[in-house]
């Protein structure tokens, strides 16, 4: 099997840079793939140029302050997550999206994308043509059906 | 005429130009920041050596031309101590104690804290002490719902005039002192009394200033009153250790003028120890985190600034700073003290300092060409100049926002936490107190060593 074959295609669902956090996660909440909404997104410039990624983790991140790093870790108050929760969601996309973005070719082996996904700790993978357009992205979880739809048809 | 003699007493062939022309490219690739500044000092510092404008043996060996070597362990000694000390939690733990002080007060807490990284500044490094207590204040100023970028931009400043106040505080001070043969006890005589004056016109221009301006709910005051210091401690058995090799250290350098050891001796005495009784099993970690490029830094200035020396560059200089003060003490004295703030300013003061460090010399051999070794470096007419160089240059980094160290360091961590310093918003504080404080660095010295001394 190969990436193109199990991947999300990217037509009208990927976000914009200068969007918001909070429009951005009403986007991906709205989309959805594979009977859940997504949690993962392509950034493109212009609809065009792959420029970064959303994930969870990204969005999480936005949420914890900068200075809350090991010493003052313990140091919060009571309503401090819905606080930083409200200022996060008007952070613009760019700021913070994972810019370091590891791509595959749609004709990509699958175990080779497994292997990346594992090796570096992606939850995602977009999928890139040779010319750089986005067609599409494997979500880790694509990856886990593709497993285990295998597993359960040798089962049977 | 004048400048027609000046000439004669070198030549000026083609390793006067070459390693003038190294020098300026350097520092014009420095400030306009395109390239990392180790990079360019170490390469420049290689081309005078190939260059053969100094040998090997002058770089390495000999203080005149080459490296410093008494700053260069004494940094790598203090940072490695401050490494050891940082994770215990020990300043994260005075300053949320002191935020309690201020009872969640804001205006209380940027007075406290302006303090705290004034003291913490004369004792540390400028960079260390704004690195530890710039989280903090984000902290605080979240709780608080205040804008932390006044309070950023207070300590950077804090920092910088702390830093005067010690030989060890700042750079140009540290590099003065090796160069000019001062003591600790040195510093604390002529320095001190004048940062803790200029400390305490700071702090009222700073409640006039911000009193109207910092306003919290008091139901966000209890947010500071509950939080519980104690938590920042990670590792009370090595704080006690890191507390005793530090109070033995600042003992050292009291009496090391007394005991005859150099600074260095006694930094990298205390850190040895500590790396020892800290019992770690990873020594090449705590290494690895004493600032390499800063080190670096300073040994490729140095031997540039070698190269300048020996081709008589410096020479060239100091003539030029006589003939034009007309080798009045006082004017010349006024002159680097304004001199050093603008030039501070605008370059990094730590090439700067090594600069002016052998101009300052040569000067003075001009002056007293009878005297030498500690007669010339400490004649008492030359004193006011060194501590002028030292209140200039490191005063002087309070106004712009790349300054000093601790300013870029503070608007760096602004921004990571969302909020943008602008240079013209740096100037806006800078400039204003950079002209108070060197006005009255500049009447100190001028009544204390001219009117009164005089």
């Amino acid at each position: 099997m190969l990436a193109k074959d199990i991947m999300e295609p990217v037509t009208s669902n990927w976000l914009r840079p200068e969007q918001t956090l909070y429009d951005a996660i009403c986007t991906m909440r709205k989309t959805k793939w594979e009977d859940a909404s997504v949690n993962g997104m392509v950034v493109l410039e212009n609809g065009i140029k792959l420029v970064g990624i959303v994930s969870i983790k990204d969005v999480i991140r936005a949420v914890i302050p900068s200075y809350l790093e090991d010493i003052l870790g313990g140091f919060t108050w009571e309503g401090m997550l819905e606080e930083r929760t409200k200022k996060a969601g008007h952070v613009l996309v760019r700021n913070i999206m994972s810019t370091q973005v590891v791509t595959i070719g749609p004709d990509d082996k699958l175990l080779h994308c497994a292997d990346l996904m594992i090796e570096k700790d992606l939850q995602r993978l977009p999928v890139v043509d040779k010319s750089g357009r986005v067609l599409g992205i494997v979500h880790i979880r694509d990856m886990y059906l593709a497993i285990t739809d295998i597993m359960c048809r040798i089962g049977e | 005429m004048e400048s027609a003699t000046v000439i004669h007493h070198f030549q000026m062939n083609a390793s006067f130009w070459v390693a003038v022309i190294i020098f300026t490219v350097a520092l014009i690739v420095i400030i306009s920041e395109k390239i990392h500044k180790t990079i360019i000092a170490i390469c420049g510092a290689s081309l005078m050596l190939v260059m053969k404008i100094v040998d090997q043996h002058e770089a390495f060996h000999l203080e005149e031309f080459g490296v410093d070597w008494n700053v260069i362990f004494l940094l790598i000694g203090m940072m490695v101590i401050i490494n050891l000390m940082r994770p215990t939690g020990l300043f994260e733990y005075i300053a949320i104690r002191s935020a309690k002080m201020g009872r969640g007060e804001p205006i209380r807490i940027m007075i406290i804290f302006s303090l705290i990284t004034a003291v913490l500044s004369a004792l540390l490094d400028n960079v260390t002490t704004v690195l530890l207590i710039a989280p903090v204040t984000l902290l605080i100023a979240d709780a608080l719902q205040v804008d932390p970028v006044p309070y950023l931009i207070v300590e950077a400043i804090s920092s910088n005039i702390g830093g005067t106040a010690t030989l060890i505080g700042d750079p140009p001070n540290i590099m003065i002192a090796s160069k000019a043969k001062l003591t600790f006890i040195d510093f604390i005589v002529h320095l001190t009394p004048v940062v803790i004056i200029i400390m305490v016109i700071f702090l009222l221009l700073i409640k006039l200033i911000f009193r109207r301006r910092l306003q919290t709910k008091e139901e966000l005051k209890v947010r500071i009153l509950s939080m519980n210091e104690n938590e920042a401690i990670k590792d009370p058995l090595m704080l006690k250790k890191c507390l005793t090799v530090l109070s033995l250290v600042l003992v050292g350098f009291v009496l090391h003028g007394k005991l005859n050891y150099e600074p260095a001796t006694v930094a990298l005495f205390g850190a040895g120890v500590l790396l020892l009784i800290s019992k770690t099993q990873e020594p090449h970690k705590i290494l690895a985190e004493v600032e390499w490029p800063v080190i670096f830094f300073f040994i490729g200035l140095f031997v540039m600034v070698g190269g300048l020396v020996k081709v008589g560059f410096i020479r060239m200089m100091s003539e030029q700073m006589l003939s034009l003060t007309h080798g009045n003490l006082l004017s010349t004295s006024m002159l680097i003290l304004w001199f050093s703030a603008v030039a501070s300013a605008v370059v990094d003061n730590i090439p700067y300092v090594a600069t002016m460090n052998p101009l300052v010399v040569d000067m003075a051999q001009q002056l007293w060409p009878n005297e030498s070794g500690l007669a010339l470096l400490q004649h008492k007419e030359l004193m006011p100049i060194w501590w002028s160089l030292a209140l200039g240059a490191c005063l002087g980094g309070n106004g712009s926002a790349i300054g000093a160290s601790a300013n870029v360091i503070v608007v760096g961590m602004a921004e990571k936490a969302g909020y943008k310093i602008t240079f013209l918003r740096f100037l806006a504080y800078g400039v204003p107190i950079t002209a108070i404080t060197v006005f009255v660095a500049m009447i100190y010295v001028w009544l204390r060593y001219y009117v009164i001394g005089g």
